[in-house]
């Protein structure tokens, strides 16, 4: 035993250059699964006392380096089991429901209490997870900033996507993530990113990535969050905001792939594309803005339905818009 | 009862044959009581009349070609054989008028021309009663040991063979050894026995391979030679499984013989040599995988001085020659088998001897790791690390030192091949087995850390795995130091 010396590996490689390398071969699933085992236990530890030190290293290891996070993440539960997964999923979602730390003011308290009363009011079913706001009464939220906010969210996104194929062997995981991530508690979240100052669309395009993974293992959510809500409520006012053209193709590609996953009928994303062009119509009768953004967001539409095999629709659709 | 003394009360021999078939046909536990109750005096009559009828009925089934009166002669026997196998379960009275009826049966056993399912049956009815005599060598067995042979060689030998006759044949495989092979008639069973080294049956059994193992030794070894050729040419094909299967029943024939019959274990070695021989000038890659692994056996066994001494005299005159040869593929391939089987070593006289044997090895391996062909380094690289993995405590420092550092500072920055990096990564993942290298490695891994920005892919994942192992053995450590402290 005195002959054996203890190597460990991080005085082999520094992490920097591992985790440069986990982003950079985000795509090769071999390199990036090892690479999982081999930081598994610095970033999602085992055996810990501390409830929230899963989440606190993932805030942390997502604020260093959020492309390396994103493919150790996906491939975590290849190394753990997946009930730690989804409850880590869970986790972060309700870390997501207190919004970010500090946006401005005057958006940032309202949301945030609203949503601290309705998880005391309905607290009796899930106290252990939600009450993060409540065991840390100096800081509102564990999540700094918005950007933040934002990869956190790209990343439960992530985690529900990895799992999403098994989840329905392992009922327990299932019902546990379901039993946070539902459509009240989406709702929430989309209240809470409609209600931030900046990047709101790309928010807002997060919580649909959300939605839609989440939609697939759970069908009543489909029935929660209508299709009218999502497009009136949610899309169409961040389309109206918005002046990129970029941003308004992210948000819309987003929404038709919720909607798809979440088995809304192609005569409704009919139904959509025909309101857009009222919409684009009547904005350019009014002469306020450009409809060129509109414009842009019913054609990628119109590509997303095209490779989704509707194509005679798709066609239509676009003859009418031009 | 009853019936059966009516029967055998009957003055043809034909005629009791014919009714103990039929009584038979429906019930056959009647005979063996009734034969129990008759008297040695009514014993030999009844043989007195069974015996010439079963001897014509053989002697007529053998020539007969007509259908209807096969039917009737197979009925006899049929009957013939059951009222044997009764008679010989019987302890009492045995007179020698049931073996020379047995004798008779067997002739049935060699005659393959009329095959169906109908002789089958009846065969293998005979065949199950000599099988019996053979077991418990009952005086004359070995008279029809060789048909009786025959029949199971050819039965376990069919393509759609089932094991039993497989399973049979082994029972009797002590009755081999009375086989005199250089009789004509029983040159046919050589062809057959060479046919078990082929067949999947025989060579999934570990039962049947060590039988295979006996048959090559057997008669001195006179198909020895024969079946060298027919393995070497099953080794074509290249399946791994075959090739240790038939590296072990080779080893195995080595082994056991080589106290009884040292003639036999030396003309074994020279087929040895000849197939290290062809594996190394082997221009199929298919053949040369086929022999390192049957050479396997060979190399990865606890080694006796005598094994040892048997090694140094197959390799010693062709090795180092190969090893220089011009050609990069004879070289790369004579280094896998040089690798796989050091240390050569012999228990000489002088110790000075052992030693100069020893350091040509060593110096071998580090020419081979500096070889201009990088296949060759890739496997120099490969066979260096597991050596030291096995021998790192019999190794002297200076050249674990030397070829750790070559390794280190020249190979893992080989910009002309990733084989040779991939193969240095795949090294230390090996050495990274044996403990006692941790302190040396320790110091010398964060010399490759940029693999991880390696350009190419195997290598990186690799280098990752690497890695890895380095982290599962520090988790095992700190365990076991947990449960010595504790």
């Amino acid at each position: 035993m005195k002959n054996v010396q203890d190597i460990v590996f991080y005085d082999i490689v520094p992490v920097d250059h591992l985790l440069a390398r986990l982003a950079e071969d985000r795509d090769n699933d071999e390199l990036c699964s090892s690479m999982t085992e081999l930081l598994v236990n610095s970033y999602f530890p085992q055996n810990s006392t501390d409830k929230l030190e899963r989440v606190h290293r993932c805030i942390q290891f997502v604020n260093e380096n959020s492309l390396a996070a994103e493919s150790f993440y996906r491939h975590l539960y290849k190394h753990s089991s997946i009930g730690s997964v989804s409850k880590l999923s869970a986790m972060l979602f309700t870390v997501l429901l207190t919004g970010p730390c500090s946006p401005a003011p005057e958006v940032q308290v309202e949301p945030t209490g609203k949503n601290a009363k309705r998880q005391r009011n309905g607290g009796k079913k899930a106290p252990a997870l939600v009450t993060v706001a409540e065991d840390n009464p100096g800081e509102t939220s564990l999540i700094p900033d918005v950007p933040c906010f934002l990869k956190v969210l790209r990343l439960t996104t992530v985690l529900v996507q990895s799992i999403q194929p098994v989840l329905k062997d392992h009922a327990s995981s299932l019902n546990l993530l379901l039993k946070y991530i539902n459509v009240k508690s989406l709702k929430q979240l989309l209240a809470v990113a409609m209600s931030q100052p900046t990047h709101r669309e790309y928010l807002v395009a997060g919580a649909l990535q959300l939605i839609s993974s989440t939609s697939v293992v759970d069908s009543s959510i489909a029935e929660g969050l209508t299709f009218d809500l999502l497009l009136n409520e949610i899309c169409l006012p961040q389309l109206r905001q918005t002046e990129d053209e970029q941003t308004a193709r992210i948000v819309m590609s987003c929404f038709v792939d919720a909607a798809l996953n979440m088995g809304f009928e192609v005569p409704l994303l009919e139904e959509i594309t025909h309101s857009l062009v009222a919409f684009a119509s009547n904005i350019r009768s009014k002469k306020q803005q450009e409809p060129h953004i509109l414009l842009h967001a019913v054609s990628s539409i119109a590509l997303l339905l095209a490779e989704r095999r509707c194509n005679v629709i798709a066609n239509d659709n676009n003859s009418k818009v031009r | 009862m009853m019936r059966f003394e009516e029967i055998f009360s009957q003055k043809e021999g034909n005629d009791v044959l014919r009714g103990v078939y039929l009584v038979c046909k429906e019930d056959d536990t009647g005979l063996s009581k009734f034969l129990e109750t008759v008297t040695q005096s009514q014993s030999m009559t009844i043989w007195n009349k069974l015996c010439p009828a079963i001897s014509d009925a053989v002697a007529s089934v053998l020539v007969e070609n007509n259908s209807s009166d096969t039917d009737e002669l197979l009925h006899a026997l049929t009957a013939g054989a059951k009222c044997v196998k009764s008679a010989l379960a019987l302890s009492t009275f045995k007179p020698a008028q049931i073996k020379a009826a047995l004798l008779d049966l067997s002739r049935f056993l060699g005659d393959f021309d009329k095959e169906s399912a109908d002789t089958f049956a009846v065969r293998n009815l005979i065949s199950s009663v000599c099988e019996a005599c053979i077991i418990v060598s009952e005086s004359g067995s070995e008279n029809y040991l060789p048909s009786t042979i025959t029949f199971l060689l050819r039965e376990s030998l069919r393509a759609d063979a089932k094991d039993g006759f497989l399973k049979r044949l082994l029972a009797i495989k002590h009755g081999f050894e009375a086989l005199d092979f250089s009789r004509a008639d029983q040159v046919f069973i050589k062809d057959l026995l060479l046919r078990c080294f082929v067949h999947p049956n025989y060579l999934k059994c570990a039962d049947a391979r060590k039988f295979l193992a006996e048959l090559i030794a057997m008669s001195n070894g006179f198909l020895c030679a024969a079946v060298c050729q027919v393995i070497k040419v099953q080794i074509a094909s290249g399946s791994v499984m075959l090739a240790s299967q038939y590296g072990g029943i080779l080893h195995k024939a080595w082994k056991d013989n080589l106290v009884k019959s040292p003639a036999f274990s030396r003309r074994l070695q020279d087929s040895i040599q000849t197939y290290v021989h062809e594996g190394i000038y082997a221009e199929n890659a298919k053949r040369f995988k086929g022999l390192k692994q049957l050479l396997k056996s060979f190399h990865d066994v606890n080694r006796s001085d005598q094994f040892n001494l048997m090694l140094v005299e197959i390799y010693d005159p062709i090795i180092w020659r190969s090893l220089r040869c011009a050609n990069a593929t004879v070289r790369s391939q004579a280094a896998v088998f040089f690798l796989d089987v050091f240390p050569l070593q012999k228990v000489s006289p002088s110790p000075e001897e052992s030693d100069r044997l020893l350091q040509k090895q060593f110096d071998m391996l580090t020419s081979l790791l500096k070889d201009d062909d990088q296949r060759v380094r890739a496997i120099a690289t490969t066979g260096v690390t597991h050596i030291l993995r096995e021998y790192w405590d019999m190794l002297p420092p200076a050249t674990i030192q030397n070829l750790l550092k070559y390794i280190f500072d020249t190979l893992a920055f080989d910009v002309s091949s990733a084989n040779v990096r991939y193969a240095v990564v795949m090294g230390l993942q090996d050495l990274l087995q044996q403990p006692l290298s941790h302190k040396a490695l320790k110091g010398l891994l964060p010399i490759i850390k940029n693999y991880i920005h390696d350009r190419s892919e195997r290598v990186r994942v690799a280098f990752v795995q690497l890695l890895n192992m380095v982290r599962l053995q520090s988790i095992l450590l700190c365990r076991k130091r947990h449960d010595i402290y504790s």
